[in-house]
């Protein structure tokens, strides 16, 4: 049951929400049990078995969680620290069973042309989710940033059904208070903040993603074919999936958090405008914000950390901007780089293809961080050539990002280096005809003199201006502070037409609104997969 | 202002949510399942709502064992009837019913719309590991190399499963309220599948009646291929060839010959009675009448193989071999 389908909306939300609030009245366990009870129904009704594989780890987990707090304060640190590594071991088995054994089968047949059967092996929905926010759980009981916890409120919070399926992933400290001083009540407030959001991000999956999907689709089947794209084709392709992956993944992210609100919970940000990067640090500190916290947090900065440990070890400096040399930099800069933005790209998908797209990004921040180094101080600006570079910054970094996505969206690495070389020119200009019988009504539509449909040229044109100039759904609500990381003061950074259409509960928004979800509730039946659904 | 404010947020969800609601029952009611009626039988469910947002649901149900009995009907059937939509309309109806109560025996009509052929069916007849004791299959198109667009899809996996899931669940809604509040549904053409016999009845649309009428050419590049497929698909049944029966349902230019040039390789009994004033009831499928006058014809002469084949009375005629029973049938065909 996805967020985007009849039964969500129309079954499993009005019952569930009726059901809370009416529990919220007998008790603040009550209500935190239904909640749990109707998570555990979301979860198992994608696979029932699902709920079979998932419970013994957070089972596990729980326990290793309590024995950490138990540890905590005495002197048996090394036996914590074991604990610790036990816990997250078994997390990282439990998720590379599932997700990396045929992976890692297949490679090695590719490698050392070994002759192993792949495993029949079911993925547990949301695994790569679940098992980061469990990680992240364990090593913030260690760290002692949870205080305590019961096994009611650690279900909940690795269950709770809105962040369940992809995100955003968050730590217990930042939930489970606010779990705690919740009313459990109705709240108007809350739920037309929640409604809201869920409805931008309903439109943003089925309108807008979903729309780029039927455009976007054909070309990469086209070229998992054989097809040579033109260079307009590839641009299309690798501009039109940027978008597609952006509505889809913060669409459903405005919704998760939407929902949270309707139960009193303010979920993290997740997206925050992150194709407005002015390089690529700053897109991957607004693209899925909460995966790059985790892998901050817990491989970039420990790897980082170890490495400064052994260098100091060895008498020879840390990284530093003034003092820096080659070696340095390539060992305390480029390796955890590459390395973090490798699991980043394993995590999103086990296969070849996504680790490229990891490394792919590893390099561009690699860069980025050399060009840092080496740059030179430049006077202050004027302000009119400050805005020109800034522009020259953006579509740098959007094009970087949409080049690298190819990589993500392709069936294969042999498909993204076909397409890839579409975009330099290397098959010609002009979309081929066989190529446009293959291609969907939208794009078939007024074929231009170079077969390029002027419609879909328009569709991405208009969409990469969407957003790259509008204020998000998140900035729209600002003033209620619709999640975790957005406050009242967002408003004040954005531009004054954001402040003009800036949301509050008033008759022009509810219309406004409701055309919003009209238009998604017909495209609902179109769909297509949520692109994160699997992870 | 406090008190204003929630007035106004309460306010705000009211309009939004009885809009949606609005714009959710028009878009149902026009342009997805509401469209269609649902049928009074509570063993029937909606197989096809001919409206933008709905359309197939059998490819769905069947692949995906979405609706509960059809499993082990089909598993339990002595007879299978494979083919298209045109098979599905021509043994529709009382008379097949009749003709297997009084032989005691139970059938599964397991064809498909959208011109659906073996690659699908096959599919279906491994996943519920079916063992029938005789097969009546529909030779129109039956082995051309391609599944249908939904049954492509289905096959493919991906994000199928969900939608057909959806429209599951949309069908479980409309049938709660259509069956009590008829009026609130529309009339758009509907076909129903029975779980237990998987016959298909019909309603709303409305459709132009076109006589039946025949080809006789034959293209041999098509007849080859389509042998190729046959003679491979044939081996993987469990049973003899003398207990398979192919057939041709008559339709706007049916294609005779290159049918019976097909069985007559393949040396299987091809039984296909060739009617007088047949008629379809939209230029593709037997209208009622026409399907009760030609299934009673083609049981007439395959009824006492299939019995054969269930271990019942002219155990003979099923041994007997196909190819004079082909003589009998096909190339002897009288007018009737």
């Amino acid at each position: 049951m996805l967020f985007n389908s009849y039964q969500f909306i129309f079954a499993f939300m009005p019952l569930t929400l009726v059901g809370f609030y009416f529990v919220g009245r007998i008790s603040r366990g009550a209500a935190m049990n239904w909640l749990i009870l109707t998570s555990l129904v979301f979860y198992a009704s994608w696979r029932p078995l699902n709920v079979l594989l998932i419970a013994p780890s957070i089972i596990i987990n729980y326990f290793v969680g309590r024995g950490l707090l138990a540890l905590r304060g005495t002197d048996r640190k090394r036996a914590a620290r074991a604990l610790l590594v036990c816990g997250v071991c078994f997390n990282v088995a439990f998720l590379g069973y599932f997700k990396y054994t045929n992976f890692l089968l297949g490679t090695a047949h590719d490698l050392f042309g070994a002759r192993l059967e792949f495993l029949q092996i079911t993925l547990p929905l949301a695994i790569s989710f679940i098992t980061f926010q469990k990680i992240a759980f364990l090593v913030d009981v260690y760290g002692g940033r949870v205080d305590s916890f019961t096994l009611r409120e650690y279900c909940l919070f690795v269950l709770f059904f809105p962040q369940l399926i992809a995100g955003p992933i968050v730590h217990f400290r930042e939930v489970m208070p606010q779990y705690r001083a919740a009313t459990w009540r109705f709240d108007a407030t809350d739920t037309s903040v929640g409604l809201t959001l869920f409805i931008f991000g309903l439109f943003k999956k089925v309108v807008l993603a979903d729309g780029l999907a039927t455009l976007v689709t054909p070309l990469y089947g086209a070229a998992a074919h054989g097809t040579e794209l033109s260079f307009v084709a590839g641009w299309i392709a690798a501009f039109g999936f940027t978008l597609q992956i952006y509505f889809d993944f913060s669409g459903y992210s405005d919704m998760a958090i939407g929902l949270g609100r309707f139960f009193g919970i303010r979920l993290p940000v997740n997206f925050d405008s992150p194709l407005k990067a002015t390089n690529i640090l700053d897109f991957w500190l607004h693209w899925n914000m909460t995966l790059t916290r985790f892998l901050m947090s817990y491989v970039y900065n420990p790897l980082l950390l170890a490495l400064t440990r052994r260098r100091a070890a060895q008498g020879r400096p840390g990284f530093d901007r003034r003092t820096a040399t080659f070696g340095s930099y390539a060992s305390m800069l480029v390796f955890p780089t590459m390395v973090t933005m490798l699991v980043s790209g394993l995590w999103h998908g086990a296969g070849y293809n996504f680790a490229l797209w990891g490394l792919v990004h590893g390099a561009y921040i690699s860069i980025y961080h050399g060009w840092r180094l080496i740059r030179p101080q430049r006077p202050a600006a004027g302000a009119r050539f400050a805005e020109a570079r800034r522009a020259l910054s953006v579509a740098i970094t959007f094009v970087s990002v949409a080049a690298a996505m190819v990589l993500f969206r392709a069936a294969s690495v042999g498909t993204a280096g076909s397409i890839l070389a579409a975009m330099t020119g290397a098959h010609g200009f002009a979309v081929q005809g066989p190529l446009i019988q293959d291609l969907g009504p939208l794009v078939r539509l007024h074929l231009g003199p170079m077969g390029v449909n002027a419609l879909a040229a328009l569709w991405v044109a208009g969409l990469v201006s969407v957003v790259l100039f509008c204020p998000n759904t998140l900035q729209l609500l600002a003033g209620y502070e619709p999640a975790l990381g957005i406050y009242k003061q967002a408003r004040t950074r954005a531009a004054g037409a954001i402040e003009a259409l800036q949301w509050r509960p008033w008759f022009g928004w509810a219309v406004a609104t409701s055309v919003l979800a009209a238009i998604s509730i017909a495209q609902l039946s179109g769909g297509s997969e949520f692109l994160y659904w699997q992870f | 202002m406090m008190r204003a404010w929630r007035t106004n947020a309460t306010l705000y969800i009211a309009v939004v949510v009885l809009l949606t609601l609005a714009a959710a029952w028009v878009e149902l009611r026009w342009r997805n399942i509401f469209a269609c009626q649902a049928s009074p039988s509570s063993n029937d469910y909606v197989a096809y709502c001919d409206v933008k947002h709905y359309g197939d649901y059998d490819h769905g149900a069947f692949w995906y064992a979405l609706e509960p009995t059809i499993g082990s009907s089909v598993r339990n059937a002595e007879v299978l009837f494979l083919g298209n939509s045109r098979l599905q309309w021509a043994f529709s109806g009382t008379h097949t019913t009749d003709w297997f109560s009084s032989a005691r025996a139970s059938y599964y009509l397991l064809g498909f719309a959208y011109d659906e052929n073996y690659r699908f069916e096959s599919g279906l007849l491994t996943k519920f590991a079916s063992r029938p004791k005789a097969y009546v299959i529909d030779l129109d198109g039956f082995f051309l190399p391609s599944a249908s667009e939904p049954a492509q899809l289905v096959m493919s996996g991906g994000d199928t499963l969900r939608r057909y899931q959806d429209k599951q669940f949309r069908q479980r809604v409309q049938e709660f309220v259509c069956r009590r509040l008829a009026r609130l549904c529309g009339h758009r053409f509907t076909f129903f599948r029975s779980r237990t016999t998987g016959q298909w009845a019909r309603n709303g649309g409305s459709f132009d009646s076109v006589p039946t009428s025949e080809v006789e050419t034959v293209d041999e590049a098509h007849v080859e291929q389509q042998v190729r497929a046959g003679a491979e698909f044939l081996s993987r049944l469990p049973i003899d060839r003398a207990c398979v029966i192919f057939t041709m349902v008559p339709t706007v230019n049916t294609r005779y010959a290159e049918a019976a040039a097909i069985a007559a390789r393949l040396h299987v009994r091809f039984v296909a009675p060739r009617l007088d004033g047949l008629r379809t009831f939209d230029g593709s499928h037997l209208d009622t009448l026409s399907a009760a006058r030609w299934s009673r014809d083609f049981f007439r002469t395959a009824g006492p193989v299939i019995e054969g084949c269930l271990g019942q009375p002219d155990e003979k005629a099923a041994r007997s071999r196909p190819s004079e029973a082909l003589s009998r049938t096909y190339a002897g065909a009288q007018r009737h």
